[in-house]
């Protein structure tokens, strides 16, 4: 079910983003950034009781209003500046339902973002650490086997006892889906080509699917006796040239979703 | 009008609109372009000999054109100073680089002449916490106005990578690139970070680096800290720094760096890519970046690390290093993260013996891999104007390894046959890169290779210091301080003159010196006896004369002189140069002893022995050029109506 759930919604966005293939990847993150922020505001109106908020946002610039007009009035100022926290505790309240609402979309589109726009796809020339996790206590040394397909393996391979860890390097060669196989368990590791919108696995998880659910740049990988309960690969982080600076695609989503959310709101009247 | 003319006119209009606009053009052939190779420490010589044994053949095409020449270096002949006449086309009298090194004339304590750090204006102070209220400034201590203004005032496109002396970079309409000067995170000239549980390996010597010493705990696992900046934000100013876990994997010789989130995996003897460092003065609100390489020397039975010095991120540089700023991301994000501090090779881990020859070449060639790809990439994309690109490698490759040319070096019989030609093939690297810039030229484009100076070997060094107590012009009171740095051994009022620096000598004046014991009508005749005196002096173990000229410096440059200016330059005879004691003012026992450094290449001596080179696709009209005259000539080239002041157009083009 929830496997299911993660093979849709990775379409969704997959089929959202076709149109940006071709353009630079920061198109596609904003978006994305200005649809979640324009559907947020639409769940806000949704859930949220307009009428009530409107009628709070009322009260509350009366009591700055009372404020102004009784500066000279100590008492009355402080009687409208006690409404004006009551307001604001109320208001706050009025707001835990769509942000409810709002949270667990939100931590999807956050997942799938991150897993699309917040690494850079392996390089032809740069290798990239593997770190495997075990559970139950590294191989011995000499009978870990790994075998690679669209990869070349940089010896050598560390084991860290203490940590029950054990890294290596890998190399993309070709141009094609690239596996890692751990003690028969393949593993699915990544591209080199990064189109507007691909997802990046930056790690495998043999655990529950709904880890990968909200983080889909995890892929899953099989658990069987003796392989390794998860993995993730070091890939270096992008940053995306906006207005002369270099931000991160957190920055990116968090202003432009914000601004379209405000612009949304004027546009459909919505109360926030 | 009608629907029908007004579609026609409609459509025309465009066309019309680029016609005119085209015939705005200066002219209606191709742009002008001027590729200028700018190759530190080229040496006519050593070049001359690589052409004819045929390993240069883009040279030799060079030199068919517009003839190989010597070409007029500074005085003194250091790279500073150097490229500073070529940049202003003006001597150290107006540029005010006299040195790598200049001091404070009252206190005497010594700083880097090229730039430096000014701190905020104001500051607020809330507990340890200091919080600016206004930004530090770097400030390019160099003087004069660069040649290249005149054509970007024209309107033609300039772009400088690597340029020297130019930290912080010229505010213009020029892209630049800082090259030599540019500091690394800690603000030295390149200062190494080595981590080893090896007792033999820990000492306090702290020239060129840091050593830390670290420990296993029997988990395999060593905690190595690394020291970055000084956090300017915290009262004290104390350095921030950042943990990186090493985890050693002793069967496989191997071993795995754990740093801020990143894992690299390292076998002994591998050299990593760049890992970016974050050092946090705020935490989550204000930090700094920085990109290091790590290699692995040795991890059984002792671990080794060796850390590069910590360059400033180009991706997100914590000074200026790029004009406009977004010029070294857009770089750093197009290529990849590169060397941004301006000596990249890492000579003080060789010469402080924590780098071996093999090791420090290694790292030598990734630095001219990486400064290949620069270029590579900016040539691609050259389509007018003027683009100078400059190298370092043959600079810091021929001071470390004349030892392999000169077989009267201390060193030759030591070092290793294979590395002899190391030499010959950083030239044909270079002589690829020319291959490179003609290729990319068309009727219109013009290729010009420079040096600002050669090379002369440093086999014996001259305790200029020591050399100066001897004689009587200055009195050391404390023998055991001797080495000590900052003349810590001597009595300022019984001292007439000291040295400081790698060329100059300056006379201790009671009008500008603390303590000063030379009144300023005595300084005429004091600076014609050590003239005469400094050009007397011979080598005992060869004879030869050590000094060939030394210059009286108010006489090599008439015109008023900035009070830091030095006294005297000394001008070395071949073989010869001041040591690295007399640099910073120590009093070593024995005025001319062995160099037995590996650092056994020179270009500090008098001009006369170490000049540059030019290579030119455009002939000469004049005789002797001179690094003063290149901005000018280059101009020329350009055909703009008002040259740059200083210097003589070389190639007179236009026949005026």
């Amino acid at each position: 079910m929830i496997n299911a759930a993660a093979i849709i919604l990775n379409g969704v966005f997959d089929i959202l983003l076709l149109p940006f293939r071709p353009f630079p990847h920061l198109w596609g993150l904003l978006f994305i950034s200005l649809l979640s922020g324009l559907g947020m505001i639409m769940v806000f109106r949704l859930v949220s009781n307009q009428d009530k908020i409107s009628r709070l946002r009322r009260r509350m610039g009366g009591c700055i209003l009372g404020i102004l007009l009784h500066l000279s009035n100590p008492l009355t100022v402080m009687e409208f500046a006690g409404k004006l926290i009551w307001s604001n505790t109320v208001y706050l309240l009025y707001l835990i339902k769509p942000l409810i609402v709002i949270a667990i979309p939100l931590m999807l589109v956050w997942g799938q973002l991150d897993a699309r726009y917040g690494a850079a796809a392996m390089d032809k020339e740069d290798p990239v650490t593997v770190t495997i996790f075990y559970e139950d206590g590294l191989p011995v040394r000499g009978s870990l086997e790994i075998g690679v397909s669209g990869l070349e393996l940089i010896p050598p391979v560390v084991l860290i006892d203490t940590l029950d860890e054990a890294s290596f390097r890998v190399l993309p060669v070709g141009d094609f889906h690239r596996t890692l196989e751990i003690e028969g368990v393949s593993i699915q590791v990544g591209r080199t080509e990064s189109w507007n919108g691909c997802r990046i696995l930056r790690g495998f998880d043999s655990g529950s699917s709904l880890k990968r659910l909200f983080c889909p740049w995890i892929g899953k990988a099989d658990k069987t006796e003796g392989s390794p309960a998860s993995g993730c690969y070091s890939l270096p982080d992008v940053r995306y040239g906006v207005l002369g600076g270099h931000w991160y695609w957190i920055a990116v989503f968090l202003v432009f979703s914000t601004l379209s959310a405000i612009i949304g709101a004027k546009v459909f009247n919505v109360k926030i | 009008m009608k629907r029908r003319e007004f579609l026609k006119l409609a459509a025309l209009s465009p066309a019309a609109l680029l016609a005119m606009n085209t015939g705005c053009r200066r002219t209606a052939s191709p742009a002008r372009r001027v590729i200028v190779l700018g190759i530190d420490g080229m040496d006519p010589f050593l070049l001359r000999s690589f052409i004819h044994e045929g390993v240069m053949p883009n040279a030799a095409i060079l030199m068919g054109s517009g003839g190989l020449n010597r070409l007029g270096t500074s005085n003194p002949p250091q790279s500073p100073v150097a490229w500073s006449n070529f940049i202003t086309g003006y001597g150290p009298d107006v540029h005010g680089i006299f040195d790598f090194i200049h001091r404070n004339p009252s206190t005497r304590i010594p700083y880097l002449s090229t730039s430096r750090v000014i701190g905020p204006d104001r500051i607020i102070s809330i507990s340890d916490w200091r919080l600016p209220l206004s930004g530090a400034k770097v400030e390019l201590m160099r003087k004069g106005e660069p040649f290249w203004n005149r054509l970007t005032d024209e309107g033609i496109p300039v772009t400088m990578v690597k340029l020297p002396v130019d930290f912080p970079p010229d505010r213009g309409k020029a892209r630049i690139l800082s090259g030599l000067g540019t500091p690394d995170m800690r603000g030295s000239q390149g200062s190494f970070t080595f981590f080893t549980d090896d007792p033999r390996s820990i000492t306090d010597n702290t020239s060129g680096g840091i050593v830390v010493p670290v420990r296993d705990y029997g988990d395999n696992c060593y905690v190595c800290t690394i020291s970055g900046p000084e956090n300017s934000m915290r009262a004290g100013n104390p350095v921030m720094k950042v943990e990186a876990k090493v985890w050693a994997d002793r069967d496989t010789d191997a071993l795995r760096i754990d740093i801020q989130g990143t894992r690299i995996v390292l076998a002994a003897g591998e050299w990593s890519q760049w890992v970016r460092m974050r050092f946090d003065a705020i935490p989550n609100i204000s930090s700094v970046h920085a990109i290091g390489r790590f290699f692995v020397k040795e991890v059984t039975p002792r671990l080794k690390l060796y850390l590069s010095p910590l360059n400033i991120d180009p991706l997100n540089p914590a000074l200026p290093i790029s004009e406009p700023q977004s010029y070294s991301s857009d770089l750093a994000r197009e290529i990849g993260p590169f060397y941004t501090q301006g000596f990249p090779e890492d000579t003080k881990a060789l010469s402080r013996g924590i780098l071996s020859d093999d090791e420090y070449l290694q790292q030598a060639w990734i630095v001219l891999r990486e400064r290949l790809d620069l270029f590579h990439h900016e040539l691609s994309r050259f389509r007018e104007g003027m683009l100078f690109f400059y190298f370092s490698s043959l600079d810091l490759n021929t001071h470390m390894f004349y030892r392999v040319l000169d077989i009267n070096s201390p060193l030759h019989a030591s070092t290793a046959p294979r590395f002899k030609g190391a030499i010959r093939e950083l030239y044909r690297q270079i002589d690829n890169v020319i291959g490179a810039a003609l290729s990319a030229r068309d009727s219109n484009t013009e290729v010009i290779v420079l040096s600002d100076h050669g090379f002369a070997p440093f086999n014996r060094s001259f305790n200029l210091n020591t050399w100066l107590a001897e004689e009587g012009y200055a009195n050391i009171t404390s023998a055991g301080a001797r080495n000590q740095d900052m003349f810590a051994a001597i009595d300022w009022a019984s001292t007439a003159a000291y040295g400081l620096g790698l060329n100059c000598l300056y006379i201790n004046r009671s009008d500008r010196e603390e303590n000063g014991a030379v009144s300023p009508e005595q300084v005429p005749d004091l600076l014609l006896r050590l003239k005469h005196d400094l050009e007397s002096v011979t080598d005992p173990a060869t004879g030869r004369h050590v000094i060939a000229n030394a210059y009286i410096t108010s006489d090599l440059y008439p015109g008023p002189l900035p009070p830091y200016a030095p006294d005297m330059i000394i001008g070395y005879a071949r073989c010869y140069r001041s040591s690295w004691e007399t640099t910073l003012g120590s009093y070593p026992v024995g005025v001319i002893t062995d160099n037995l450094d590996p650092w056994s290449g020179t270009h500090c001596v008098d001009p006369g022995v170490v000049p540059g080179i030019l290579l030119s696709t455009v002939p000469l009209s004049l005789p002797d050029p001179d690094l003063m005259d290149m901005g000018k000539s280059i101009s020329s080239l350009f055909g703009v109506p008002v040259l740059p002041s200083g210097g003589r157009d070389i190639f007179n083009v236009s026949g005026s």
